[in-house]
C-alpha cells in the first residue's frame, strides 16, 4: 500500500510542524523516520493515521484522501498513553477486536503471553514499559497494511527493546505491510529498516537506502543521521 | 460482538462510576428530604419538591453526560482513531446517556408514585391523569435532554474543529457564545415574521402537563392543565436537532483534531 | 549475533553472510544442513528480513548454499565449493594479517620468520 504526502504545510502556532514535505512510501518496506525530538516526526505519522489534517497540501494512502477513517487500514502506535483508565489488559484488547476487522484475537493473545502482559489487570496499575507492551501488542495484532510506531521503545528498558525487535520481526508481514518507524534512538532499529528518512525542523532532508548506504559511504545509519545533521548546522550557521 | 456494540460497551465502561456517583447523590438527596420531613413533622414538604427538582435536573443530566464523556475522549486520540462513522461514534455515547437517564427518571419516578401510594388520601388527582401526567413528563424531559445533547455535540465538535487555528485557538468559547447569540437572535426575528407564530401553532395536539398544585385543608389538589403542543414546532426542533447531530459529525470527521 | 554487534562499514547481508561462511568452514553447519528460514534468521539476528533475503540470494550466487522450492534453504554438498569456500577465508584471513603486519613495518621476509618463531613457541 503506498503512502504518499504532497507538498504538505501544517503549522502550530507560528512554528512548522511541517513544512512543504513530499514523500511516497512504498509496500514491504520499513522505513525509520528519523529526526530529533520536534522535528516533525509525530505529526508526519498522525497526518498518515488520519488523526491531523494539512493546512496545505495532500496525504494519500493507497490513492485514497486520508481522513479519520483511514485507521481501517492504518495501524498506529503513538508516543503518548491511547488507554481508557478504567480499562484492564482483556477489555483493551476486545475493544479493538470489535473495532478492527483485521484484528487477530490469536495472535494478541500469543503476543500478551510473550510480553508476559496479564489480561485481567487494570491498565493505570500497569508500569510504564508494560503499557509500552501493551500499546505493541495492540499494534501488532493488527493485519492492517501499513503499521505505523511512533517511539516504539521511549522509557523501555534493553531487555525489553529487544523483545520488542523480535516480537516485531515475528508479527510483521514482511509482503504486504508498510512500516514506518518514528524514533531518536536510531541504534536500536538500524539493523530493521530497508530505507532511512531523516527529518529535521519540518523538512524532510534526506532519504537513503540503508545497505547502499553501507556499501557506497561506509556509513552506518546513525553516522550518517550525524553527519547529516551536523551539515545542517553548519548551513544554519552561515 | 460488533463494531457498535464494542463502542457501547467502552462508553458504558468508562462512565459508569459517574452514573453511580449521581445514583448516590439522588438517593442521598432524597433522604435528606425525607429525614427533614421527619424531623418537621410534616409529611410531605420536602420529598415530593425534592423528586420534582431532581427530576427537572434531568433535563441537563443527558447533556452533561454526554460532554463528561467527550472531554475524556478529547484526552487522547484513542476514540477518534477508530474507522466507524462518527454517527456512530456518537451515537453510542448518546445511547448510553439515554440509558442513564431512563433508569434515573425510572427511579425517581417510583420514588414519586411510592410516596403517592403512602399519602393517597390526602392527594387528589384523578387515576388516567396521573398515568398520562408521568407519561408524558417523562418523554418530554427526555425529549428535551435529547435536544440540549445536539447543542453539546454542536458546541464540543465545533470547539475541536477550531483548534488548529493557532490565531483564535485562545477565543474559541468566545465564537461559541457567538453562535449561541446569532441562533437566538434569528430565532427572535423569525417569531416576528408577521404570520410565522401563526402558522407554526396552527397545528396541535393537545397534552397533559404543567401540573397545578394547590394545598388545601392539609391535602393536596392536583390538576393537570391540557396544553397545546404546536406540531410544526415540534417539527421545527426536531429538524434542528438532526441538523446539529449531523454537523458534529461532519466535523468530527473531516475537521476535529483533539 | 545480535543487532549490536554489526560493523557500521559494511553491508549487514555481507556481514551475515561471513558469518554464515566461517560458520560452515568450522563445521558448526554441516554440508546438506538446512539453514533457519528468512523469518527465523531475521528474528534471531535483530535484522530486517529482506536483509537475511539478500543475504541467502548472495550466497546461492555463490554457489555455497541451495534452494530446494518448498523445503528451505540447505548448505551445499558440493566439496568443492565447501574447499573453495575455505581457502578464501583464509585467503581473507592472511590478507588482513599482512596489511596490518605491512602497516607496521614488516618485510615478507620478517612476517614469515615471526610466525615460524610463533609457532615453535607455541610447541616449545
Amino acid at each position: 500500500m503506498t503512502i504518499k504526502l504532497s507538498n504538505v504545510s501544517k503549522r502550530y502556532g507560528k512554528d512548522f510542524s511541517l513544512k512543504n514535505v513530499s514523500l511516497t512510501l512504498d509496500t514491504g518496506k520499513i522505513y525509520g523516520l528519523l529526526g530529533p525530538n520536534g522535528s516533525g516526526k509525530s505529526t508526519t505519522l498522525k497526518m498518515i493515521a488520519g488523526l491531523v489534517y494539512p493546512d496545505l497540501g495532500q496525504v494519500e494512502v493507497n490513492g485514497e484522501e486520508v481522513t479519520r477513517r483511514i485507521s481501517q487500514k492504518v495501524a498506529y502506535l503513538t508516543e503518548l498513553d491511547m488507554f481508557y483508565p478504567s480499562f484492564t489488559v482483556g477489555n483493551m484488547v476486545e475493544f479493538y477486536a470489535s473495532q478492527f476487522i483485521d484484528f487477530d484475537r490469536k495472535k494478541a493473545k500469543q503476543l500478551l503471553q510473550d510480553m508476559k502482559l496479564d489480561p485481567v489487570k487494570k491498565i493505570k496499575q500497569l508500569s510504564k514499559g508494560n503499557r509500552g507492551r501493551l500499546k505493541l501488542v495492540l499494534a501488532l495484532a493488527r493485519t492492517a497494511p501499513v503499521l505505523l510506531l511512533d517511539e516504539p521503545f521511549s522509557g523501555l528498558d534493553p531487555m525489553v527493546r529487544d523483545s520488542i525487535v523480535k516480537s516485531m520481526l515475528s508479527y510483521i508481514n514482511f509482503d504486504e505491510q508498510t512500516v514506518i518507524i518514528a524514533t531518536h534512538e536510531i541504534d536500536e532499529i538500524e539493523p530493521l529498516l530497508d530505507e532511512a528518512i531523516v527529518i529535521f525542523n519540518g523538512k524532510i532532508i534526506d532519504q537513503k537506502n540503508v545497505e547502499d548506504l553501507r556499501e557506497e559511504a561506509a556509513l552506518s545509519v546513525l553516522e550518517w543521521f550525524k553527519s547529516t545533521m551536523a551539515e545542517r548546522e553548519r548551513n544554519n550557521h552561515e | 460482538m460488533s463494531a457498535f456494540q464494542g463502542l457501547v460497551k467502552k462508553d458504558f465502561v468508562i462512565s459508569k462510576s459517574w452514573f453511580l456517583f449521581w445514583l448516590v447523590f439522588i438517593s442521598l438527596f432524597l433522604i435528606v428530604a425525607l429525614a427533614l420531613d421527619h424531623y418537621i413533622l410534616e409529611p410531605l414538604t420536602f420529598l415530593p419538591v425534592a423528586v420534582l427538582l431532581l427530576l427537572f435536573f434531568h433535563a441537563f443530566f443527558l447533556p452533561s453526560m454526554l460532554l463528561s464523556m467527550l472531554r475524556l475522549e478529547g484526552k487522547t486520540q484513542l476514540w477518534l482513531y477508530n474507522p466507524q462513522s462518527s454517527k456512530e461514534l456518537l451515537l453510542s455515547k448518546v445511547y448510553v446517556s439515554l440509558v442513564y437517564q431512563v433508569a434515573t427518571q425510572l427511579y425517581l419516578t417510583a420514588v414519586g408514585l411510592t410516596i403517592y401510594q403512602f399519602f393517597k388520601s390526602q392527594i387528589l388527582i384523578e387515576a388516567s391523569d396521573l398515568v398520562a401526567g408521568t407519561i408524558i413528563f417523562n418523554l418530554g424531559l427526555l425529549l428535551f435532554g435529547l435536544y440540549v445533547s445536539c447543542w453539546a455535540m454542536f458546541y464540543w465538535t465545533v470547539y475541536h474543529s477550531l483548534g488548529k487555528f493557532p490565531t483564535i485557538k485562545g477565543w474559541r468559547w468566545l465564537l461559541l457564545l457567538l453562535i449561541f447569540f446569532l441562533y437566538n437572535v434569528i430565532f427572535t426575528l423569525l417569531t416576528r415574521i408577521p404570520g410565522f407564530k401563526e402558522v407554526m401553532n396552527k397545528w396541535t395536539i393537545p397534552v397533559f402537563a404543567g401540573p397545578n398544585f394547590s394545598h388545601k385543608q392539609g391535602s393536596w389538589e392536583i390538576y393537570l392543565n391540557a396544553t397545546n403542543i404546536p406540531v410544526l414546532g415540534l417539527l421545527f426542533y426536531v429538524i434542528l436537532a438532526v441538523c446539529l447531530f449531523l454537523i458534529s459529525c461532519w466535523l468530527l470527521d473531516r475537521k476535529v483534531e483533539v | 549475533m545480535m543487532a549490536k554487534d554489526f560493523q557500521a562499514s559494511k553491508p549487514i547481508y555481507i556481514q551475515i553472510a561471513d558469518h554464515l561462511s566461517s560458520q560452515i568452514v568450522r563445521g558448526e553447519m554441516k554440508a546438506g544442513e538446512k539453514l533457519p528460514s528468512v523469518r527465523e534468521m531475521a528474528i534471531q539476528t535483530g535484522v530486517n528480513p529482506n536483509t537475511i533475503q539478500r543475504t541467502y540470494s548472495e550466497m546461492e550466487r555463490m554457489g555455497i548454499v541451495e534452494t530446494k522450492r518448498g523445503q528451505g534453504t540447505f548448505v551445499t554438498e558440493n566439496e568443492q565449493v565447501l574447499q573453495a569456500l575455505k581457502t578464501r577465508l583464509q585467503t581473507d584471513i592472511i590478507g588482513v594479517f599482512v596489511q596490518s603486519m605491512q602497516e607496521l613495518g614488516f618485510s615478507q621476509e620478517e612476517m614469515i620468520r615471526g610466525l615460524q618463531q610463533y609457532f615453535r613457541g607455541e610447541q616449545g
